[in-house]
């Protein structure tokens, strides 16, 4: 390609400058290279350049721009791959009775954090629900929770069930919820771990269950025990494996 | 009592679907409320059995409920 070079060259004292020696080294600005083995050749040898950190270079191989740290090389741009980390994979608003998200988990993330925030109901304090995909059975859990205003703490939970309890809901103050699920997509048991908060009620939740059969989930869903109307927007992060 | 209404938000495309909960999800939504109902009959009942007990062992013993919470305080 028009820009590729093989070497950076050095210059001495009193050395006439060819405008050829010009045309990739200084009108390129960052030297290109075909591949991280020329790229490797192009430097430290006869009449090269040393290399030496701040160094940069493009690769036409990949596609990126790097730079050289002083011991290797590390890519600048386009950012490198996520491979660890949260990322967003989708918001939403809490609504109706019941609320799916479908298509949620997949086989890019293994585990999910799930954020619900602002989450009211149009009534009453019902117990808010949550489901994996279309499954109605095989869900056991354990909750216990925490009474400020009564002061007492409570502790609840089943060893098989049509869902797994997650939070109180209010009807004026929002409550919050979030939400960590390990391996929904794999075919496996899936569980979770949950801490939820109703500011109405000064009662604080934790919640950890799983779904006992081993099956492979792509949604899940939020509902409650007396089929209130609900709000609150919920964010789907997926952990970098 | 109004349909109670289900809303699907695919994660992928964006598209977001809101109808009334289907047969099978009405069936689901009725049992799991008459559950709750009956849970909440029993356990009132059996609080109400634990405090007709207690009171009938204090009448015997003479004392009001607030003395024994003394007592044992």
């Amino acid at each position: 390609m028009a820009n590729t070079q093989t070497t950076v060259p050095t210059f001495i004292p009193g050395q006439v400058l060819e405008a050829s020696q010009l045309v990739n080294s200084a009108a390129t600005g960052v030297p290109v290279f075909a591949t991280t083995g020329t790229r490797d050749a192009g430097f430290g040898g006869a009449g090269e350049k040393a290399l030496a950190e701040g160094q940069l270079c493009y690769l036409e191989s990949t596609n990126v721009v790097q730079y050289y740290d002083g011991a290797a090389w590390a890519t600048l741009a386009p950012a490198p791959a996520v491979s660890s980390g949260l990322t967003l994979i989708a918001t939403g608003s809490l609504s109706g009775a019941s609320t799916t998200f479908s298509s949620a988990f997949s086989a890019t993330y293994r585990n999910y954090f799930i954020t619900i925030n602002e989450m009211t109901c149009s009534a009453g304090n019902p117990d808010m629900y949550f489901t994996l995909g279309a499954a109605t059975t095989n869900y056991a859990y354990s909750q216990m929770y925490v009474d400020q205003a009564r002061a007492w703490s409570f502790n609840q939970g089943s060893t098989s069930d049509s869902k797994i309890i997650m939070n109180n809901m209010a009807s004026t103050d929002p409550s919050t919820a979030n939400i960590q699920i390990d391996q929904p997509f794999l075919t496996n048991e899936t569980s979770l771990i949950a801490s939820g908060l109703n500011y109405q009620q000064s009662q604080w939740f934790q919640t950890a269950g799983k779904h006992n059969a081993n099956t492979s989930f792509t949604s899940f869903t939020i509902s409650n025990s007396t089929g209130a109307t609900m709000t609150g927007s919920v964010a789907i992060y997926g952990f970098g494996i | 009592m109004t349909t109670p209404q289900k809303t699907i938000i695919d994660c992928v495309t964006g598209e977001i679907v809101t109808r009334d909960f289907n047969e099978t999800e009405l069936t689901q939504f009725e049992a799991e409320t008459a559950q709750i109902k009956k849970d909440a009959t029993a356990k009132a009942k059996a609080e109400k059995a634990l405090a007709d007990k207690q009171q009938t062992i204090l009448d015997r013993l003479g004392l009001t409920a607030d003395e024994f919470k003394t007592l044992i305080g």
